[in-house]
């Protein structure tokens, strides 16, 4: 379970995150929606521990641990997952070696003993098959010459293979086709489960066609004006985010 | 009418260091050979009105040795017995360092090694035999018997003869390797020269090697020169290659850190012939000051010099890689690619001078350095030229400087890699990159064994 209580935060002086509450429980795929600068990425960047955001009030809690003492590799380690919106191109680290690197460190972390070569390669191999990564894809360097979709379908599969408690999605859709949408998509549902909750960042309602979720939450100035169902997303479709925007003001 | 006695043309006055240098050639037999001894007494004379490299010289601007040498040591004595014995152990303690990827250790590659301590070849601790093709000779018994090749040896193949660290080297030297490849050999094993010093008193080491590879033939060549312990030195040394027509010569430069006040100057001198083809491989340390200037000369059609590196440095070290690149035959290729990683208050510094004579159409020249800092106190200074007087070439260079990036950091943070490590992980990529295309799988391994455990040393400091 993911609670985030009043959380305020700011970068450089700025207030962008202005007492947010949400909570999604375990098992729940919850959507953020809201317009561009509402603090949606800033939301998945606090929760994830990027430097550079100051948080000036508020509790991260992900399953009893406050995620907020913690260093950004260890929330990893917690099971938290942030897929990228814009995934890092990695020159010179080969996919295969940066997924080894990341599985065995969470592992470390855990007190888990690290896989063998063979067995990573396995497991490797088996969610690569279903996100149709190719082989040649995992041999090249994390990302680099890669097209959006590949990118993105590389994003799901480092969360099939880390297994997360939790998933955040910052706009996974973003430049993907419709093809690579439904594979991304069919990727993400196959991890849900009553243990694992998703937190899934989108502009548009098409993502969630294809992800359902349980509840979708409206975000406006830094905070979460509006909670509903997934109808919420289409009556957003239709009317816009105006109204929400200016109850916000 | 009186005569104004015109005024004797200034010359600098020596400072002590340089004095000591002339002073060091007054004691040198002089070569039997009148025609050595005046080329000796030419390059001298040249070195005397220069003195040692300063800032003041454009090509020396970012590298002062003449501030950083205040005072010059003896010349090294040919080794005795007893500093052979040291190296030997030194040599076995590489060995059995579970450790070590040097190839000194576990010889992965079966190569031929051919061993200069201070400054003099050691039959002793070299390889009994060569293949048929190559043949050694050295450079003290050319100098005292002459060599067919000797005034060629001394005169650089007239690459950077205005360098006062060359002429200085050319009145100077006094042993190195002689290498001829026969025409259209194929050697097998790598020929390995290495360069050490003993553990006796500092002092000044001036060598010249040099490698001519017969037409056709195809060598691979490493140029290793291992950590110097405790004892600073004054190196100023300089490697010849000469690659007739249609050679192949791979060369591999490994250079392990020296000693934080020791001053070493490398030159190479290269000259490549119509087809032929010297691709040069590097990964370099630094040391208190460690120059490697490259000349090469693209002599013929058709030639083509690669040259790529990855040079680490850390405390207080300074290194400098210069390219003096001259295109004078038409369709000939040059690449230099460099990538730094710079710690603590270490500097380094990347020249590159690319030339193209109007007879050097279809001249395709690149050149790229890119420096990651890691210290607020470390520092990069690039400097690319470009001289063009063709007009259809395709010549470029770039350079970059600037941190590791924070955002490829925090990515791999947020997949559960820790911060140091996912440094490391950066950093080997970035290094890694120069390495990508050898096809050698195991010296790519060695390459990177080091590099990584130049990470490993940063991680634990």
């Amino acid at each position: 379970m993911l609670e985030i209580k009043n959380l305020h935060a700011e970068i450089a002086g700025k207030t962008i995150i202005d007492g947010l509450t949400l909570t999604v429980r375990s098992g729940e795929v919850a959507a953020i929606m809201g317009p561009n600068g509402s603090g949606k990425s800033t939301l998945s960047y606090v929760i994830s521990g990027r430097p550079g955001y100051e948080v000036t009030g508020g509790e991260v809690w992900l399953n009893g641990q406050n995620l907020l003492d913690l260093p950004a590799h260890e929330r990893a380690a917690k099971g938290l997952f942030l897929a990228f919106q814009y995934p890092l191109e990695i020159p010179g680290v080969t996919t295969m070696t940066f997924l080894k690197a990341a599985l065995n460190s969470q592992r470390k972390l855990r007190g888990e003993a690290e896989l063998s070569t063979p067995d990573f390669m396995k497991k490797v191999r088996a969610a690569a098959a279903t996100l149709g990564v190719k082989d040649d894809m995992l041999r090249r360097a994390l990302n680099v010459g890669f097209s959006g979709g590949e990118k993105k379908r590389l994003e799901i599969l480092q969360m099939v293979l880390l297994e997360p408690a939790f998933g955040i999605l910052d706009e996974t859709d973003s430049g993907l086709d419709i093809d690579a949408l439904r594979i991304v998509s069919q990727g993400v549902n196959s991890l849900r489960s009553k243990e694992r909750g998703f937190l899934v960042i989108t502009h548009y309602q098409r993502l969630l066609d294809h992800i359902v979720p349980d509840t979708v939450h409206v975000m406006a100035k830094g905070r979460i004006v509006k909670t509903g169902g997934p109808e919420l997303a289409h009556e957003l479709e239709r009317n816009g985010y105006r109204d929400y925007v200016a109850a916000a003001e | 009418m009186t005569a104004v006695a015109a005024r004797p043309s200034v010359t600098r006055q020596l400072n002590e260091a340089e004095q000591a240098l002339v002073d060091q050639f007054a004691a040198l037999a002089p070569a039997p050979m009148r025609q050595v001894q005046e080329l000796r007494e030419t390059s001298l004379a040249r070195f005397a009105s220069n003195g040692l490299a300063h800032r003041r010289i454009e090509a020396w601007h970012y590298t002062d040795l003449r501030s950083a040498q205040s005072h010059t040591f003896a010349p090294a004595q040919r080794p005795n017995a007893q500093s052979l014995d040291q190296i030997k152990s030194r040599l076995a303690a590489l060995a059995s360092n579970p450790l070590a990827s040097n190839p000194l250790a576990s010889n992965p590659f079966g190569s031929l090694r051919l061993v200069v301590v201070d400054g003099f070849f050691s039959p002793e601790l070299s390889a009994q035999t060569l293949p048929s093709g190559v043949t050694l000779t050295t450079l003290s018994q050319a100098l005292t018997q002459g060599h067919p090749r000797l005034a060629h040896i001394l005169s650089g193949s007239a690459l950077g003869e205005s360098d006062t660290m060359l002429n200085l080297n050319a009145a100077l030297c006094a042993d190195g390797v002689i290498l001829e490849v026969a025409a259209g050999a194929q050697i097998e094993p790598a020929l390995e020269l290495i360069f050490v010093t003993s553990d006796a008193a500092p002092k000044s080491v001036q060598t010249r090697s040099a490698v001519f590879v017969g037409q056709g033939a195809k060598i691979r060549l490493f140029e290793h020169h291992l950590s110097e312990g405790q004892v600073q030195s004054q190196r100023n040394q300089a490697v010849l290659l000469d690659l007739a027509s249609a050679a192949h010569v791979e060369h591999v430069l490994m250079c392990a850190q020296g000693h934080a006040q020791s001053n070493d100057v490398m030159s190479v001198l290269a000259n490549l012939h119509e087809g032929s083809e010297l691709s040069m491989l590097g990964l370099m340390q630094g040391a208190g000051l460690r120059r490697r200037q490259t000349f090469v000369r693209l002599n013929g059609a058709h030639a083509r010099f690669h040259a790529r590196g990855v040079v680490l440095l850390n405390r207080k070290d300074h290194c400098d890689a210069t390219f003096v690149v001259e295109h004078v035959a038409p369709d000939c290729e040059s690449r230099e690619f460099f990538n730094w990683i710079v710690d603590e208050e270490a500097t380094g510094v990347f020249q590159g001078k690319v030339s193209v004579a109007r007879a050097a159409q279809k001249t395709d020249g690149r050149m790229k350095s890119r420096g990651i800092l890691l210290g607020e106190t470390a520092a990069m200074f690039n400097k690319p030229e470009l001289e063009i007087f063709a007009d259809d070439v395709a010549c470029g260079h770039g350079a970059t400087c600037g941190e590791l990036d924070a955002d490829q950091l925090f990515y791999a943070q947020a997949r559960g890699i820790p911060l140091p490590e996912a440094e490391a992980m950066l950093l080997a990529g970035f290094a890694g990159e120069i390495f990508d295309e050898l096809s050698d799988e195991t010296l790519r391994e060695v390459l990177m064994d080091d590099v990584r455990a130049w990470l490993a040393q940063r991680g634990q400091g």
